[in-house]
């Protein structure tokens, strides 16, 4: 994972979380049903023919590699400077989309900003604030705004996302989803046992006698499983474990005990097994295979997944019909001619310099 | 001889029901636990955790979500902030997972954290914000300062940014809440496999002219209050309301829900978790109004964490303790008042005598025998657990060797770590052991209510407390208890067990008994498939308080069993320590008892002693801590010089690589067990 990988590893999971927050997808909603009104009440509002060209000029490059210097604290890498050139390209697409369909409008943050711009521009700091969103959106602040545009961008994401994430998720769908991440899923191994402790400390050179003579015992039939427990020494954990995967019982009694214990076999008394404590004579009651859970087990677990995954999904496939059905061109440096990005199934085909696709 | 067996038989079966806590009660939909034990396993598990949903985490650098800490908490590995001496980014994966984790960012700056790391609100460009997300060399310090200035006020301030218009902070603030609960509920295992419980969680982070009174606020199940109730919202010129003003916040919206009827589909419970008394000039535990709401929310605190142990305080310094003798105090201590962050490498500890007594809980637990005589109410009734309060999004990451820092930012490196008073002073954090029938929320919810906890300073020794009476009869505790195999069995037929109340003193009048039990961290296999034994118990104490007729509180620590007395590792070189006992057993009889004094006990468990975090890192630097003081100062010279060469202008001297305790004995306390007379 190189440092490009990281940025965008950290800016994804930014985006990610935000979007997995229920509270913005209820706001997101709300901002669907507003623009589904705002088309009915005004069709063709807003709607303006967007240019299918983007140029990132090197004033964009230069603004993007100070963005990236105040964040990180360094100059940005080639590999760096790429990654930032995407995201911005990407950026410009969703904003423009998000303003094609009219995001922009009715919407309670960008009403606020615009708002609070027109107060500070505005020769008369008491006007009321329908007109001054009226005159901020006469002056076209809206399609200039900083901090509307990453508002947009960033409900555009959101509805993008949401548009596959709402999709219904049939069983099909989670057992998909199981099978393909099986071993993340597979329930361990399980033993249930009983066993015997002897005790170093208290035993000494008797210890493997002592244990040796139990084992025989009760092998022989000699003594109950009730009596064999009277020959042992107390022991703080339990006398008995249920249903315990080999790594529980790794971590209370350590590796060689639970591979002992799983190695032994069922129904018959073994040992003596050794713990960091001393010695234990191990019953193994019943062994459980591990097996995949059924679907109803992990059900919410595997509907966050689904979901998250058609989300990703629906976004990046959104985001590459858009990216193909514009005129991409980065400004090389050094005052070359501006080259030509083509897009294919979007992929980006890279004419030199060489442009990576993002949210891999 | 059957008579006599046939007796003792029904004597034992006529007590079990009440003599065993109730089995605990399910209040959300779950299956049972394949491996519920009736006896009760201890589960290891870390109740104070921050990710980059706190404020001052994602100051600080922290990239790690809640979803990737629960992750860690279960064994994954993840990516942590920074990079190593490769350049590579940082990864940790924890030794062995954890049982169960809570994740308690702060809810003051819920809405700060999530609009400055969200670039599409319109707080985002604040300068407020700015100045929180500015990388180095943009001094932390001013970045602290600028959090203190919000929550270190009286009464605290909301952040600045929560005023820019169109900034919906409440709405903010709401969307974290609910990525908590989301993050926890996926992380929950509700199958019948229970390998791991989450808990939804915050920390109230009342802080007012930084004396520490942070509460962690940890509830039962997925029913919740819609919004944390923050200090933001408990705000008052009184500092001795806080606490109250959150308590009756959490009865009104959680306790009080659904009419205050607990069942699988309906109503709320909570508990608060105080922590680090010992930055709290005091003011942790006043004495309250309304005792029985201290008691009833209070019912276990952390010990201790990585800002130090609150169990009491020694300073071997000043020769001195703060109303006590007791030498093993001098363990893991921070050395301020407060939270206010230390000005440079070096600070002197403040002398003993400048601290409250109650800023550690032996001298709050007295107090509180001492005030529960007076109202009828024991305010101060609290169990002891330990957490990490790690600022990494790294639940359980406790080991001294390898300890990869807990503040982002602010102690990734080891020259970093020593070149910061505080820092150095800082530990690996410690650990919330619960003796519970199964891994799951009500389960260990119920362990947590009725104290059967114990703290450990970040290692695994597993250890049982029971506590009854002596002299002989059905109602007293075997004095061969140790050597009975149904130990734990009969412990909870006889006694009760760490968290308890001595039942009423039988008629024959005997003095309380306990019976202590402990066996050594097993160690671990690693990755490379190397052994890491634990390491070995040196000795098992009691300590006890109790108050005179007079009023007068006191406190005796008693040694109840001692396999040796080393105060240093076996090895220097290699930091191997002494091999100690695997398992330690002993019962203990009270030997200055008095029926008219109420009193507590507890046990510590005293490993053998080990290299502490400090040694490895200043090693690391050509420094050996454990040379002699001369020499050591002569090597931390030298690196300081070779620092100032690689880095001009650097100002570290690693003085403290020399002046921090080089080897510590990691210990577990147990939950007291409390007596009081019959009035």
């Amino acid at each position: 994972m190189d440092v490009a990988d990281l940025v965008r590893a950290r800016v994804l999971s930014r985006l990610r979380r935000v979007a997995r927050s229920p509270s913005v997808h209820f706001a997101v909603l709300g901002g669907l049903l507003f623009v589904a009104d705002g088309f009915r009440a005004e069709p063709g509002a807003g709607a303006s023919e967007p240019s299918r060209t983007i140029v990132v000029t090197q004033t964009d490059v230069a603004q993007l590699r100070r963005g990236f210097a105040q964040e990180y604290g360094r100059e940005p890498s080639a590999s760096d400077e790429q990654s930032l050139v995407e995201r911005e390209i990407d950026d410009e697409i969703l904003y423009r989309r998000a303003l094609e369909i009219g995001l922009d409008r009715e919407n309670k943050v960008v009403r606020d900003r615009l708002v609070a711009v027109m107060r500070m521009l505005a020769d008369d700091p008491e006007k009321d604030a329908e007109a001054l969103y009226r005159e901020a959106i006469a002056l076209g602040l809206d399609r200039s705004d900083v901090v509307v545009r990453r508002h947009l961008v960033q409900l555009m994401t959101l509805i993008l996302r949401r548009a596959g994430e709402t999709q219904p998720i049939a069983d099909e769908d989670l057992r998909r989803e199981l099978d393909r991440d099986a071993d993340r899923f597979r329930l361990p191994p399980v033993l249930t046992l009983t066993h015997v402790y002897f005790d170093p400390a208290r035993r000494g050179t008797r210890l493997e006698a002592d244990a040796a003579h139990a084992l025989a015992e009760v092998r022989a039939g000699r003594i109950t499983p009730a009596e064999v427990a009277a020959l042992g020494d107390p022991f703080v954990l339990a006398a008995r474990f249920a249903r315990r995967s080999e790594a529980k019982l790794r971590d209370l009694l350590g590796a060689g005990f639970a591979e002992a214990s799983f190695g032994a076999p069922v129904g018959v008394w073994s040992g003596p097994v050794r713990s960091p404590y001393g010695l234990h004579l191990v019953l193994v009651e019943e062994r459980i295979a591990g097996r995949l859970p059924a679907l109803g087990e992990v059900r919410n677990q595997l509907a966050g997944r689904v979901r998250r995954e058609r989300g990703e999904a629906a976004l990046r496939a959104k985001v590459a019909e858009l990216r193909a059905g514009s005129v991409i061109r980065v400004e090389p440096s050094g005052g070359e001619p501006a080259a030509e990005v083509a897009s294919v199934e979007g992929v980006a085909l890279p004419v030199p310099p060489p442009v990576r696709e993002l949210g891999d | 001889m059957r008579a006599v067996v046939l007796v003792t038989v029904m004597a034992v079966s006529a007590t079990p029901v009440a003599a065993r806590d109730e089995p605990f009660r399910r209040t959300e939909h779950r299956e049972a636990c394949a491996d519920h034990d009736a006896l009760r396993k201890p589960l290891f598990g870390d109740l104070h955790v921050h990710t980059n949903y706190s404020i001052d985490a994602f100051t600080f650098d922290v990239g790690v979500s809640p979803d990737e800490a629960y992750e860690f908490a279960k064994g994954e590995r993840i990516t942590i902030q920074g990079t190593d001496r490769d350049g590579r980014p940082r990864t940790a994966k924890l030794d062995r997972p954890l049982d169960f984790a809570a994740l308690t960012d702060h809810s003051e700056g819920f809405d700060a954290a999530k609009i400055c790391q969200d670039p599409g609100t319109s707080g985002y460009d604040t300068p407020e914000c700015a100045v929180l997300r500015a990388p180095p060399p943009f001094p932390a310090r001013v970045k602290l300062i600028s959090l203190i200035a919000h929550v270190g006020l009286v009464p605290p301030v909301p952040f600045s940014s929560c005023l820019v218009p169109g900034v919906d902070c409440e709405a903010a603030a709401v969307s974290i809440w609910q990525d908590v609960q989301a993050a926890a509920e996926q992380a929950y295992d509700r199958t019948a496999s229970c390998a791991f419980t989450s808990f939804v969680a915050y920390e109230w982070t009342a802080m007012p002219g930084t004396a520490n009174m942070h509460r962690n606020v940890i509830f039962r199940n997925e029913r919740v209050p819609e919004k944390p109730i923050s200090y933001l919202d408990t705000a008052s010129p009184n500092v001795l309301e806080l606490a109250p003003l959150l308590w009756s916040g959490l009865r009104e919206r959680c306790l009080e829900r659904d009419g205050g009827e607990l069942t699988e589909d309906s109503g709320c419970d909570v508990m608060t978790i105080p922590h680090n008394s010992n930055l709290s000039a005091g003011l942790m535990f006043p004495d309250p109004a309304d005792p029985r709401t201290a008691a009833l929310f209070d019912r276990v605190a952390e010990i201790t964490q990585h800002k130090g142990q609150s169990e009491c305080r020694f300073d071997k310094f000043f020769g001195a303790g703060v109303d006590t003798t007791d030498e093993l105090c001098a363990f893991e201590q921070m050395p301020t008042l407060t939270l206010l962050p230390l000005p440079g490498p070096y600070v002197a500890s403040v002398p003993p005598q400048l601290f409250a007594p109650r800023a550690f809980l032996r001298n709050a637990l007295k107090d509180g025998l001492r005030l529960g005589e007076q109202s009828g109410v024991n305010p101060f009734k609290l169990g002891f657990i330990g957490s990490t309060d790690t600022h990494q999004g790294t639940p359980g990451n406790t080991p001294e060797k390898g300890f990869a820092g807990h503040v982002g930012n602010q102690d990734d490196t080891a020259v970093k770590r020593m070149s910061d008073g505080g820092v150095a002073r800082a530990n690996s954090g410690g650990l919330a052991v619960v003796w519970a029938e199964e891994n799951s929320r009500d389960a260990i919810f119920e362990a947590l209510r009725r104290r059967e906890t114990y703290g450990t300073s970040g290692t695994r020794p597993v250890v049982r407390f029971f506590g009854g009476w002596s002299g002989h009869g059905h109602d007293t505790l075997d004095e061969r208890l140790c050597e009975r195999s149904s130990l734990v069995q009969t412990g909870y037929h006889q006694g009760v067990p760490m968290g308890g109340d001595l039942r009423p003193r039988p008629a024959n009048g005997g003095a309380p008994r306990f019976a202590v039990s402990a066996m050594q961290d097993p160690g671990f296999t690693g990755d490379d498939g190397v052994f890491h034994p634990g390491t070995g118990l040196q000795r098992i104490q009691i300590v006890k308080g109790w108050v005179d007729a007079a009023g007068e509180t006191h406190e005796k620590v008693y040694e109840a069993l001692a396999e040796d007395a080393n105060t240093d590792v076996a090895d220097r070189e290699t930091c191997t320590p002494a091999a100690g006992a695997a398992n330690l057993c002993t019962v203990w009889t009270d030997p200055d008892f008095d029926a008219t004094e109420s009193a507590f006990y507890y046990a510590r468990v005293l490993e053998e002693p080990t290299c502490r975090w400090s040694t490895y890192d200043c090693r690391s630097l050509g420094i050996d801590p454990l040379a002699p003081q001369a020499e050591c100062l002569t090597q931390a010279l030298q690196a300081s010089l070779g620092a100032i060469l690689g880095s001009p202008g650097s100002t570290t001297t690693f003085q403290d690589c020399c002046r921090v305790e080089p080897v510590v004995q990691e210990r577990a306390w147990t939950s007291p067990i409390w007596y009081e007379p019959a009035s």
